[in-house]
């Protein structure tokens, strides 16, 4: 099966903004043997929302921790706005990658404006002069908005270990909001909101990406989501990147099909899926 | 998990099968009386009496107390771990314990029933108790005569004891256990022999036995003379030794006059036939002129 | 974060430091009654007394705090409430220490007679022994808790923590037998933990070195053990170097375990207990609990051991203090377990 590589035809009409992220040819092999990242090149802009698609175990997630930095690539490298991302100090990096898991994990039963404050942990520790203790009112300000925004400022005071699974999830991006990096990297970060809240944190989202020139990228099982909301679309297949443009000429039947073996068809600019005769 | 428990069963059956077929060739026919001792004491005290023929087994607190040439008889468990296959293998006549009698394990008794091994439960807590014990391993060994005049002997010596008792008996205080500090108390043999010693046990009022007490009591006691028994250990070095540095460190009379002493006599927390020589020797110490300042 | 700021904080410090001080003060003026009385004596005794009073009541507040210490930063650590000084294995190691030294010590120390210095070592007793346990114990613990590129895992570190522990005990059993057979109440009692008025002022004095030092170095990791608290990826992506935070952790902790085992032995409970408390009443900040949990321990280390100090004439002895710290601390314990149904 040969998969077609699409990496020549870059979006023509690229997002405005320059290279913040990029990996190059970056391999990653889990101790056990098994490779989950295999050479992928690929590059992020400011201000566009990315999207990673891929079958379970395509090694999207793998990625998205690479790029993190939280994982050691086994080969290749990761540029962050021109530096080696290993150089960089786990401070310097949290001020440029905020990141939301598919689960957030707590271990002790923070309140949530106790777990959205530690998103300023950071930037507390970087700006001299300021307390480790207090933070200041702009960021004070910042928490607020971000709590807002995702919809939990009446949960403030609630307690981690009460929330439902969504209400953890926004907890989670509104700690990644705080930080208020120029890159995010979210997993999933749609998989327990209700319809609404989706709706609400995408535009959101697309908002900070045109805006605020952020690179957004953001791993979803959503294709259809992909095919209409992402300026980029990457494709994982089996740990290398298969393909990846604009939504509509990578999200194609002749592009998806061998990779999600599924019969794919568009219809009313829609994708539906079907199981091939047979199967 | 049923693999490991027929392993097991395997393993406990073999390992005495072993033993037993090493043992077998020294078995004698059975002549006279054979007796398996599960108490130091009454061990002792078959020595004493010169049963020590009839001893054909022995617990591990024995070992270092028997003679030389006694050093290699079989081990059999004490009280809670009673080796009862290696007890038939060795066919005595009477089995020794010191126990409380309803709580002596039912398997003991059933196995000494069915075996004809006569049981003998004993109890050595007071004077008049070693003298009972005595005559029933006396009776048991065939040692009547022995046992009755090593009685009478020690009554004599225990009478002149009672008859040459100081004047002016000083406040002892005796530990058995450091730590925590257990020292002797009321009702037993070693306060009965502080007091044949010569000396006042001041810590009969903490209680009966062997109370646990803390350095304040202890200091409020005031002992003249601290007695610590070390059973086994080397014999004191003098004042330097280490062994008395804590103790001589207490606000009471004893440190500030250096009259801390160790007992390392190995049958010092024991009762037996010779514990006369045992009480001279407390004395002794109890009555030697303090190693700084006046006094006695 | 409305919950902490610094001058919530130093009040909390300056209350609790007040309160335990206060109660120190009142320990010292609680004694068993005359002997063989069944009562409890206040007031302050004369000096001499004073003065057995003043080291054991010492010896109790400096392991309780290193107890409550080294309880916050473990269950931080491993990211697990039920985790306390002794699930990484000390407890066992330092009782392993004890039997060597039961075992093949005597024959040592007489070939040292002779030199004081020595002969100092060998009279503080079990305590060095219980110490070289203690530390390697922790040190293989730490060797087998380590994954990919030397960071320590929690739940790997869990295991291993329980391995070392059983075989510790295996290895207790094993020199049991070879153990003369005078020294064995020793070890029972040494294994239930013990606070006496004997305790050496040079070992009070060490362990409360490595106590300041153990809790000034906890008090700069609050922050970052909050934030330790998410998984490894987020924790990672808010700015905390996980492998150098959980190493820091994991030596300031055993430091502090060992100042408690160098006064007191293995007192279980405390260690475990205390961060719960702290965090039933003052929520799971780590920066409140480094300061509250400690002391907190203190506290009920020395009310406990002074309980015992005291009613010795009530129960035919002294009880271990371990007993009183699980049988209060315990119902306590599920008081809060019930009042709040999870803790996570």
């Amino acid at each position: 099966m040969h998969i077609h590589s699409r990496q020549s035809d870059l979006p023509s009409d690229a997002p405005p903004g320059g290279l913040v992220l990029e990996a190059t040819h970056l391999t990653f092999q889990y101790a056990g043997g098994k490779t989950a990242v295999d050479d992928v090149t690929v590059p992020f802009y400011a201000g566009e929302l990315a999207m990673i698609v891929g079958p379970n175990g395509s090694g999207k997630s793998t990625l998205l921790q690479l790029l993190l930095g939280h994982l050691t690539p086994s080969g290749g490298t990761i540029t962050v706005h021109e530096q080696n991302i290993t150089d960089l100090h786990p401070l310097q990096r949290a001020a440029l990658l905020s990141y939301v898991p598919q689960s957030p994990q707590v271990s002790f039963a923070y309140s949530v404006q106790e777990i959205v404050a530690m998103g300023l942990w950071a930037h507390q520790r970087r700006e001299p002069g300021l307390s480790v203790l207090k933070a200041d009112q702009p960021m004070l300000d910042r928490m607020v908005q971000a709590m807002w925004d995702l919809d939990i400022h009446a949960l403030a005071q609630r307690t981690y270990d009460e929330l439902s699974a969504g209400e953890r999830q926004r907890v989670a991006i509104a700690r990644a909001l705080v930080q208020d990096t120029p890159i995010m990297l979210l997993d999933e970060p749609t998989a327990a909101l209700d319809v609404w809240h989706q709706l609400e944190l995408l535009d959101h989202l697309k908002a900070l990406a045109r805006d605020r020139k952020k690179a957004i990228i953001w791993v979803t099982h959503d294709l259809n989501h992909a095919r209409t909301n992402a300026n980029r679309v990457l494709i994982m297949h089996e740990g290398k990147l298969a393909a990846h443009g604009q939504a509509d000429q990578v999200l194609t039947a002749e592009i998806l099909e061998p990779i999600y073996r599924v019969h794919v068809t568009l219809r009313n600019d829609h994708l539906l899926f079907s199981r091939f005769p047979g199967h | 998990m049923r693999l490991n428990i027929i392993f097991s069963l395997i393993i406990i059956g073999v390992l005495p099968a072993l033993t037993g077929c090493a043992k077998s060739t020294e078995r004698k026919p059975h002549s006279g009386p054979r007796i398996v001792s599960t108490d130091p004491s009454a061990t002792q005290i078959l020595l004493q009496i010169g049963a020590a023929k009839t001893i054909v087994g022995v617990s591990p607190w024995d070992k270092p107390l028997l003679p030389k040439s006694m050093r290699h008889l079989p081990v059999v468990g004490g009280y809670l771990n009673l080796d009862e296959e290696l007890v038939l293998q060795l066919s005595p006549t009477a089995l020794i314990l010191q126990q409380s009698p309803q709580r002596i394990a039912p398997g003991i008794i059933s196995m000494t029933r069915q075996n004809g091994i006569r049981l003998v439960n004993i109890r050595i807590n007071t004077f008049h108790e070693l003298f009972t014990t005595a005559r029933t391993l006396g009776s048991i060994s065939g040692c009547q005569k022995q046992a009755a005049a090593a009685i009478t002997r020690l009554k004599s010596e225990l009478s002149i004891l009672a008859q040459s008792r100081p004047q002016k008996p000083p406040r002892v205080v005796y530990i058995i256990s450091t730590r925590p500090i257990m020292v002797v108390g009321a009702d037993n043999f070693m306060d009965q022999e502080i007091n044949l010693a010569g000396g006042i046990n001041v810590a009969e009022r903490c209680g009966d036995g062997f109370p646990t007490i803390t350095r304040e009591t202890l200091a409020r006691l005031n002992p003249q003379v601290l007695l610590i028994s070390k059973p086994g250990e080397r014999a004191t070095s003098g004042p330097s030794d280490p062994r008395l540095q804590p103790w001589l460190k207490l606000p009471v009379a004893a440190a500030v006059h250096h009259r801390v002493d160790l007992i390392t006599s190995p049958q010092a927390q024991m009762l037996t036939l010779k514990v006369y020589r045992l009480i001279r020797r407390l004395r002794t110490i109890i009555f030697a002129a303090p190693n700084a300042g006046g006094g006695r | 974060m409305k919950a902490v700021n610094p001058s919530r904080l130093t009040v909390i410090a300056l209350v609790g430091v007040l309160l335990t001080a206060l109660i120190f003060v009142m320990c010292l003026a609680c004694g068993p009654g005359a002997p063989g009385q069944r009562t409890i004596s206040f007031g302050f005794p004369e000096m001499a007394i004073l003065q057995l009073r003043l080291t054991r009541v010492e010896a109790a507040a400096v392991a309780g705090t290193a107890l409550g210490l080294a309880g916050v930063l473990l269950q931080g650590l491993l990211r697990n409430p039920l985790a306390d000084p002794f699930v990484l294995g000390i407890s066992s190691g330092s009782t392993v220490g004890v039997m060597i030294w039961i075992v093949f010590g005597q024959a040592l120390e007489q070939s040292f007679t002779g030199s004081p210095w020595m002969e100092n070592l060998f009279n503080n007793g079990q305590t060095i022994p219980a110490l070289i346990g203690a530390v390697v114990a922790t040190w293989l613990v730490f060797l087998l808790g380590r994954r990919r590129g030397g960071m320590l895992d929690p739940m790997t570190l869990i295991l291993s923590g329980v391995i070392i522990s059983t075989i510790g005990g295996a290895l207790v059993m094993l020199l049991n037998n070879l153990v003369p057979y005078g020294a064995r109440t020793d070890i029972l009692n040494y294994m239930f933990g013990y606070i006496s008025e004997g305790t050496s002022h040079t070992l009070i004095l060490a362990a409360c070195i490595s106590l300041v030092l153990a809790w000034t170095g906890a008090l700069a990791l609050g922050g970052a053990m909050n934030i330790a608290s998410f998984s490894d990826a987020e924790a990672h992506s808010l700015g905390i170097e996980l492998s150098s935070l959980r190493l820091s952790a994991f030596a300031l902790a055993a430091l502090a375990t060992a100042a408690s085992i160098t006064v007191a032995g293995p007192i279980g409970f405390v260690g475990l207990i205390c961060p719960h408390v702290c965090r039933g009443i003052f929520g799971p900040d780590h920066r409140q609990l480094l300061i509250t949990s400690p002391l907190l321990a203190a506290i009920f280390l020395m009310v406990s051991d002074t309980f015992v100090r005291c009613t010795g004439a009530y129960f035919n002895g002294e009880l271990p203090v371990g007993v009183i710290t699980a049988l209060c601390g315990g119902p306590f314990f599920l008081y809060l377990l019930n009042r709040r149904r999870t803790w996570m």
